[in-house]
């Protein structure tokens, strides 16, 4: 897995490029809550380049959201490749969590 | 004609990364979808991260035999484990209604994969775990 972020106006836009999967959930879980720490307006996941995403992706994502909400910072996941959309929305995350189509949309 | 892939692979999670990799050149050979071999690379981590958890109490070492079959239409896998019986078909659902706050994950693996695959089947035989799912290829 790959984990870059850049600062978009308060946001911070972590961007993945991988698989979200049971090996690589606890790097991707450590890069989201210390990007959750310090942003000033919170966080944007960027998931146009990850191939697949497993419960345990979804588990990160959904602590990223607890904490945020804790934090009173906004969690936005972005660009789910379609393959994931459905996993989201099977597992019914689409209706947990902020996603919108891209990055521009999300931090828009 | 079908074709068969086989790999044994040791109750730990850094195999999922040899079993992708090398199901994924045989399944390229075969011509079949990369996006149905991603499906499946998706459950082989949710079933092997429930075996390497909670299969086995010894801390020791088990081999986990994967199988898999591709007749030109469908891919069907079969996991095998030695470790203690577990029926993933027999757990509950996950709570898919729960808000942010009362939300868990547990069961949710499993509960992917009975959803992403055409058919799962388990039994348990001769001290051991078998698994098994299919899934059809979309038509084209």
């Amino acid at each position: 897995m790959e984990i870059s972020q850049e600062n978009r106006g308060g946001l911070t836009v972590v961007t993945l490029n991988g698989k979200l999967d049971t090996v690589s959930s606890p790097e991707v879980q450590a890069a989201v809550m210390a990007a959750l720490e310090s942003a000033d307006k919170g966080v944007v996941i960027d998931m146009a380049e990850v191939a697949y995403v497993s419960s345990a992706g979804l588990r990160v994502m959904l602590i990223g959201g607890k904490t945020a909400k804790a934090k009173a910072k906004t969690f936005r996941i972005a660009g789910l490749k379609p393959a994931v959309a459905e996993v989201f929305k099977m597992s019914g995350f689409d209706r947990l969590l902020e996603i919108h189509p891209d990055v521009a949309a999300a931090v828009g | 004609m079908t074709a068969t892939f086989e790999l044994t692979l040791k109750n730990d999670m850094a195999e999922h990364a040899r079993l992708s990799a090398a199901l994924a050149d045989w399944a390229e050979a075969q011509g079949i979808d990369a996006g149905l071999v991603t499906t499946f690379e998706l459950a082989f981590d949710e079933i092997l991260a429930n075996i390497t958890s909670y299969a086995y109490d010894d801390g020791g070492e088990h081999a986990i035999e994967v199988t898999c079959h591709w007749d030109g239409s469908a891919l069907s896998a079969e996991v095998v484990d030695d470790g203690r019986a577990f029926d993933p078909l027999a757990a509950p659902d996950p709570d898919l209604e729960a808000g942010l706050d009362e939300r868990e994950i547990g069961g949710l693996g499993l509960f992917m994969v009975r959803q992403l695959m055409d058919d799962v089947a388990y039994r348990r035989e001769d001290g051991r775990n078998r698994l098994s799912f299919a899934k059809k290829q979309d038509a084209a």
